[in-house]
């Protein structure tokens, strides 16, 4: 019974991952703006990038956008802040999504790694961090 | 604790209704981004969109949304309905995938440099025109679940991936490939291949081959499923390297070559290059076609039932499968356990070569055989049932030397002779005299047939051959046998062979109908064993070694009683130490013959029950009852440890009995004393 609970927690801990993310931050030249993804459809109309979902619809140019990403706060820029392992390999990539480099563990990324954002991923895990 | 435990499973529940997923849909592709994994996406100059470093041009996608979709990492899903397909991809590998589809045939090439995780392809649905292929250079799996495709155009299932395919059975699962194109098989797998699951795959291989594996295929001790080879125009299923089984059950019910063969590869550092592993599970085989065989290997094949799954192999070849075999190793043979039963009853026919200007001449002949081993023969163990009804067919035929360690083998064979003469093949109905037809152009019938020596070192043997010229047992070199049981009802001679043959122990009974019960074409040794070897009259013998090339039996040891129109003895410079004593008259069945000091009849030295299908009528020697011996009598020699040269002893068949003298060594003749 202990091992099937603690399996079952386990089960919780990692689905828990999957529930923080509610929104949908679009990133454009002139600023940020965040929307429910509840119901969420985005289409690419001509020039456009044409966004629906349940509460609303708006359009962003496709010459403006600079990036989306997932976030858990209406209003929040900043990606969710995953669990890292310092010790287990880690991924680095811009914040524009090119990969930089992979690095045995934290501490090495953060070395070799010259002052900007990043976006580092373990596993299913990512992270925004940023290095001054 | 239960209320915690249920409290537990329902936030997991809604957790996992709740996770959120980008899905981008290009045509009848998804790819399905967790929002856990998703990351910054970023768009670059109004062109692409990159998500995990898969990199979309926007005038692809079809559309993207989100909803609560859970993601299995390095999953590939294909449902397949009717004349389309819907493909979904799993984030995470989605940057090293590159699939296509039109209308149901589906293509996924996988980086072949980049990939480095196993990738699972889930292909469920159905499709009278659809297929799937995928490539790369990284082990997967592919799991069937209830999936039925149908190609027009070529291989319905093509696994073009050089590395480890595990493949899951499950459901029901069906495959049937076009009639034109340029596949090799229905179902095409590069790589090795292992399979599990407890489901049915039907296979039907319209072009060619039904299943092809370019490296091993196995069939895990987890595989309980069945495979079925509904038919293949060629192999049932053609392999390289190696075939395994260990578990489920393989039927090849129709195919018009080799039910399943196997080839050794290029590379002869292959591990168990060319072999067949058989360790557990079914395979029911029939086969239909010319000098074909049901389950073929160029290298060892190996037979146990080490795994107590109950190895299990039925080969049936059809009459009109001549000159086929069973079983066929190119190397050698080792069966260790199983229960194996083979029937054969085609006949036989000639055996060609085609020189390189195209003439084709018939250089011998060839026939069927349930077992066939080009290498050394060797059972330890099993139960076999075999038997040949055609021309020339038989039991077990071996290249090189066989070794029977044990097991309990039945071998039955009904054809006569094949003959190829005068350009003309027969099959059973030549009347001429075979010994002017040259050995290659003449097959007779056997039980087991044997190119070097036979070692008989225990089980049980037992031979009925019924054909004209059909012998038990033989061996073109040295016969041994040490201990066992050896039964062998023939027509021609019932244990033969062309050189030395040495009893050293077991229980041996021969019954030859129409020649020597036993015949060795050099010294016939008996150093142990119980014997008792029924020959037909004369000039047959119960025993015979070849006298008129200057050899002899020798008695050393063992007990045996030898009946025939006529017996060999030791000659004078042979050696033998053990005496013998003879005589002549019928002999019935079931009539107890012993053998017992004179005067003293509580003194049994030897006692034989005469089997009870054995018949003095007919062709067989002892004719008219008790009387001197001759062409209407059966001779009788009995030796048996305890008699000494000299000495009279009362031999007693049935209730008559007569005195009869021991003799070290003396010359074939007439036997005295009755």
């Amino acid at each position: 019974m202990r091992r099937a609970l603690l399996s079952l927690f386990a089960v919780f801990v990692s689905l828990a991952m999957y529930a923080e993310y509610g929104f949908m931050t679009f990133v454009t030249s002139s600023g940020a703006t965040t929307l429910p993804v509840d119901g969420m459809t985005m289409i690419v109309d001509g020039a456009d990038l044409k966004v629906s979902y349940n509460g609303g619809n708006t359009s962003f140019t496709l010459s403006g956008l600079v990036e989306m990403y997932f976030s858990d706060e209406q209003g929040t820029t900043a990606l969710r802040e995953a669990v890292i392992d310092a010790n287990a390999p880690i991924s680095a990539y811009t914040v524009l999504g090119v990969h930089v480099g992979d690095y045995t563990n934290f501490n090495e990324a953060v070395q070799n790694l010259v002052k900007g954002s990043y976006v580092i991923r373990q596993k299913s895990n990512s992270q925004k961090i940023v290095l001054k | 604790m239960k209320k915690i435990f249920l409290m537990l499973i329902v936030a997991a529940m809604w957790l996992l209704g709740s996770a959120q997923t980008l899905n981008v849909e290009v045509g009848d592709v998804t790819y399905l981004f967790p929002s856990s994994q998703a990351g910054i996406m970023p768009y670059s100059t109004a062109t692409t969109l990159t998500v995990m470093d898969k990199v979309f041009a926007l005038g692809d996608i079809t559309r993207m949304y989100v909803d609560n979709t859970v993601v299995t990492d390095d999953l590939v899903e294909v449902v397949y309905s009717d004349n389309s397909a819907k493909v979904r991809i799993a984030g995470n590998i989605a940057k090293y995938m590159t699939p296509s589809v039109s209308g149901a045939n589906v293509s996924v090439v996988q980086d072949a440099t980049a990939v480095a995780q196993e990738i699972t392809y889930s292909l469920s649905g159905s499709s009278s025109n659809g297929s799937f292929y995928t490539s790369g250079a990284y082990k997967i799996t592919v799991s069937l679940n209830d999936l039925s495709l149908t190609s027009a155009t070529g291989a319905p299932l093509n696994i073009d991936n050089g590395k480890r395919i595990a493949v899951v059975v499950n459901g029901t699962n069906s495959f049937v490939d076009s009639s034109s194109g340029s596949q090799k098989a229905c179902v095409v797998i590069k790589g090795h291949s292992e399979f599990t699951g407890n489901g049915t795959l039907n296979v039907t291989g319209n072009l060619k081959h039904a299943i092809r594996g370019n490296e091993y295929v196995e069939l895990k001790k987890k595989f309980t499923g069945t495979i079925n080879i509904l038919d293949a125009v060629s192999d049932g299923i053609h392999i390289e390297q190696y075939f395994k089984m260990s578990n489920g059950t393989v039927n090849v019910l129709k195919c018009g070559d080799d039910g399943i063969q196997v080839e050794i590869t290029k590379d002869v550092t292959d591990e168990l290059n060319g072999q067949v592993l058989l360790l557990g599970g079914t395979l029911n085989i029939n086969v239909s076609a010319n000098d074909i065989k049901g389950l073929k290997c160029d290298s060892l094949m190996t037979i146990s039932d080490d795994l107590g799954n109950n190895t299990t192999v039925n080969i049936s070849c059809a009459s009109s499968a001549t000159a086929a075999k069973g079983l066929k190793s190119g190397g050698n043979m080792n069966i260790t356990g199983g229960t194996i039963t083979i029937t054969t009853a085609g006949d036989g026919m000639e055996e060609t070569e085609t020189s390189t200007s195209g003439t084709t001449t018939v250089i011998g002949t060839t026939a069927a055989s349930c077992i066939k081993s080009d290498g050394i023969l060797t059972i330890t163990g099993g139960t076999f049932n075999l038997s040949s009804t055609g021309a020339g067919g038989k039991g077990i035929s071996c290249d090189s030397i066989a070794n029977f360690n044990g097991g309990d083998i039945t071998i039955s064979t009904t054809g006569g002779p094949v003959v190829y003469y005068n350009n003309r093949l027969y099959n059973g109905t030549y009347t001429g005299n075979l010994d002017y037809i040259d050995s290659d152009f003449k097959s007779s019938a056997k039980g087991i047939k044997c190119d070097y020596a036979v070692n008989i070192n225990g089980g049980s043997i037992n031979v009925t051959t019924k054909g004209t010229n059909a012998e038990g047992i033989e061996s073109k070199s040295v016969l041994t046998i040490n201990d066992g049981t050896v039964v062998v009802n023939s027509y021609d001679d019932g244990i033969n062979s062309k050189s030395h043959m040495y009893i050293n122990g077991g229980t041996i009974t021969v019954i030859a109908t129409n020649n020597d019960g036993l015949d060795s074409n050099g010294n016939l040794y008996l150093n142990g064993g119980y014997v008792m070897t029924f020959g037909a009259r004369q000039p047959e013998c119960g025993i015979d070694a070849n006298e008129e090339d200057g050899y002899t039996v020798v008695f050393k040891g063992g007990t045996l009683l030898g009946v025939g129109g006529n017996n060999s003895v030791p000659s004078s410079s042979s050696g033998s130490t053990q005496a013998y004593v003879s005589g002549s008259g019928s002999v019935s069945a079931n009539t107890v013959i012993k053998l017992t000091a004179q005067n003293n009849s509580s003194n049994v030295l030897a006692t034989f029950t005469v089997p009870s299908n054995y018949t003095s009528s007919g062709s067989q020697g002892g004719m008219g009852g008790w009387g001197p011996g001759g062409s209407n009598g059966s001779k009788i020699l009995i030796t048996c440890p305890g008699i000494s040269k000299g000495t009279n002893y009362t031999l007693y068949n049935g209730s008559s009995s007569s005195t009869v003298s021991a003799q070290l060594t003396g010359s074939s003749g007439p036997g005295g004393g009755w």
